[in-house]
């Protein structure tokens, strides 16, 4: 569903771009990048846009559900949140953002093609960073796997991922997290046996749910999302309980 | 899947009917998308964010994978972050 809100935020984007105003779009595929580009580019889309495979953003946000949206103003304050059903074709809330939109806004003289963008290894190297200040933080060790994923360090990375669910069985962002190097390392099954120990950690999490389905099914989800194989699925699932 | 969940949140929520149809039309709505209701009859996580409040500094690849974001180098511009999935 949330796809077909790509073109709609870009018009969006383009109306209000000149009011020192972004728009950053993650998608929360856990196949990865490829999977959601195909999306945007089909969209047209032009403002920043991000994935977040291993939910280390909405662990951090406290996100069960897809799609959201938060808007921070110019100090790096959130203004405004919406978890769930966030939906750039409802009214109500264009109009919140819109509201936020109406206050006058100057950008700070920033150098010349400034374009909030770091290289993977930066980040790769202020995770790394981090970890060694404080070792035992699990969170930054996830961080770090997360880094070393994007970095296509897949072997690394499955390294810290496991590291991290040894030491926290109950982490479903280390589980997710395992799953995309599983993914990457072309494992599919053992991915989806990841997510699944993770699903059933996290029952109300829709997105790993959802995930589950699309990797182990994709024909039901690409190119078009079929809704009455989604029933049935969940249907059956339920029978199962 | 989220039966265990109705119970226990039977009396926060007092407007909801415990019963066969009831359910089967939660089900029908979370299939046309609204996830919300996940959320507010599962435990689930809690909210870690609070409006008025520093928004949490995040890292995340751009979709090219040559290139990464950070919510804290938006600092001085408006930003509206949204997420969605392709499926």
């Amino acid at each position: 569903m949330c796809r077909e809100e790509l073109p709609v935020w870009q018009k969006f984007y383009e109306k209000h771009h000149q009011e020192n105003f972004e728009i950053l779009s993650v998608s929360m595929d856990t196949q990865g990048a490829e999977v959601a580009r195909r999306f945007t580019e089909a969209a047209g889309v032009t403002y920043p846009s991000a994935v977040d495979r291993a939910q280390g953003l909405w662990d951090l946000y406290g996100f069960p559900v897809v799609p959201n949206g938060f808007f921070v103003d110019e100090q790096g304050i959130l203004r405004y949140a919406k978890i769930g059903d966030f939906d750039a074709r409802n009214p109500v809330d264009v109009a919140a953002i819109e509201r936020l939109l109406a206050a006058p806004s100057i950008p700070p003289a920033t150098q010349p093609g400034f374009e909030y963008t770091r290289s993977i290894e930066e980040a790769l190297h202020r995770a790394e960073e981090a970890l060694k200040r404080d070792p035992a933080n699990l969170d930054l060790r996830l961080t770090l796997a997360e880094r070393r994923v994007e970095a296509k360090q897949d072997a690394q990375g499955l390294r810290e991922f496991q590291s991290v669910v040894e030491k926290n069985p109950e982490s479903t962002r280390a589980l997710v997290g395992l799953a995309t190097a599983y993914l990457d390392l072309g494992q599919k099954e053992k991915a989806l046996s990841a997510l699944r120990q993770a699903s059933a950690l996290d029952p109300g999490n829709w997105i790993i749910h959802k995930q589950i389905w699309a990797i182990g099914h994709p024909e039901e989800f690409y190119p078009a999302i079929n809704g009455k194989w989604q029933e049935e699925q969940l249907q059956q699932e339920k029978g199962k309980q | 899947m989220y039966g265990n969940a109705w119970p226990e949140n039977q009396n926060a929520y007092p407007g909801f009917v415990i019963n066969v149809r009831g359910v089967m039309r939660v089900l029908k709505l979370l299939l046309l998308g609204a996830v919300m209701i996940v959320m507010n009859v599962t435990p689930g996580k809690a909210q870690k964010i609070k409006v008025g409040e520093p928004a949490p500094d995040f890292t995340v690849p751009s979709l090219d994978g040559k290139t990464t974001y950070r919510l804290s180098d938006f600092r001085g511009h408006r930003v509206l972050v949204f997420n969605w999935a392709s499926w």
